[in-house]
């Protein structure tokens, strides 16, 4: 019980300070959870405390990370007659924007002959990171190097994003709010919040939906590619 | 108070409730589909049937949400036990940042504008 508390209520304590700080920047690298990761692992560094030890004393959050993917069917729920008119598009948007990712990553990984594990761990990266938990989970990857990639990839995606968009010559409200929600999740999605309230809908729905097909297609592709190329997971 | 502390026991209650049914499922079924997952279109499934009222999970659903960020740092603080095979995988690491997100926004920002209207 204290183990719970000093673990859970040290780590709520700096996530708080965290993201008192990222509102008063409001900068994408001072992402709270990037900051807080980081916090902590100095503080086990320091105080000479093992992982998992720090993992069984924060059991009560990582338990609530299960519960958070429920609640996400109620934004999904509660936008459905803002995107109706393009579930469609959202839905084809998604399913190729998560493939193309899963084989930028997978090829990657191949030409840079890293271990099965490693690759397992990249196949799931442009979605919100309880799903990208999930999937490496199932994929025998490991779960913290999925964690830090996804979150580095939301914040690439805060910082760059609109710009690559404009460059690109996509000027579409709805387009750039898809783009953002598939390819750079929730970090993203508070990116396109910011830009105009429609990129806001587009995108939270977007990684939401994308999220929902992750879960679903990335395995049997990424299973699929294993085999293919003879890689074992 | 008391009504608020109902409304929240309530709310958690039946996210719980839908996440050990999932997990119920999965296991009967020995199913490959994640549990949280399942969980989220069951609860899908019932707020479009009007099942349960949006209201009736909001007050946890919300407050979550806003607060997911917080629910991954134990997993990646698990990052400490693996610094030396990001140490050697570095260039592969990096080129995974910038190339995944860079394909991915342009080619579904450009699909995505096909079919939205320019504003």
């Amino acid at each position: 019980m204290i183990d719970y508390l000093i673990g859970s209520g040290l780590t709520i304590a700096i996530f708080a300070l965290c993201r008192y700080l990222y509102k008063t920047w409001r900068y994408p690298l001072v992402n709270p959870v990037l900051i807080t990761i980081t916090i902590v692992c100095i503080l086990l560094i320091v105080f000479d405390v093992d992982y998992r030890t720090y993992k069984s004393a924060t059991a009560p959050i990582s338990f609530l990370l299960e519960i958070a993917v429920v609640a996400l069917a109620y934004p999904l729920y509660m936008q459905f007659k803002d995107i109706k008119e393009y579930l469609m598009l959202l839905l084809s948007s998604s399913f190729i924007g998560i493939s193309l990712s899963t084989l930028c990553a997978f090829f990657l990984c191949w030409y840079f002959n890293a271990s099965a594990e490693l690759s397992a761990s990249l196949a799931a990266l442009s979605v919100t990171t309880p799903i990208s938990l999930i999937v490496t989970d199932s994929l025998n990857g490991l779960s913290s190097v999925a964690a830090i990639m996804v979150i580095l990839i939301g914040v690439f995606g805060s910082v760059f994003g609109l710009s690559i968009l404009s460059l690109c010559s996509i000027h579409s409200y709805q387009a750039k709010g898809i783009a953002l929600g598939v390819s750079c999740h929730a970090i993203g999605t508070a990116a396109a919040i910011e830009h105009h309230p429609t990129t806001g809908v587009f995108a939270s729905a977007a990684m939401t939906i994308s999220a929902l097909l992750t879960a679903l297609w990335v395995p049997i592709l990424y299973r699929w590619l294993t085999q293919v190329t003879s890689i074992t997971i | 108070m008391v009504k608020q502390t109902c409304q929240i026991s309530l709310a958690f209650l039946l996210l719980v409730s839908c996440l050990y049914s999932a997990k119920f499922i999965v296991a009967l079924f020995d199913l490959t589909i994640p549990s949280p997952l399942l969980a989220m279109l069951i609860l899908i499934g019932l707020l479009y049937f009007n099942v349960i009222q949006p209201t009736r999970i909001a007050p946890v659903a919300i407050p979550t949400l806003k607060y997911m960020a917080l629910f991954f740092v134990p997993a990646g603080v698990g990052i400490l036990q693996y610094t030396a095979l990001l140490a050697q995988n570095s260039y592969l690491l990096l080129c995974v940042l910038i190339i995944v997100p860079t394909v991915g926004l342009i080619c579904v920002g450009y699909i995505a504008s096909q079919g939205t209207h320019r504003d």
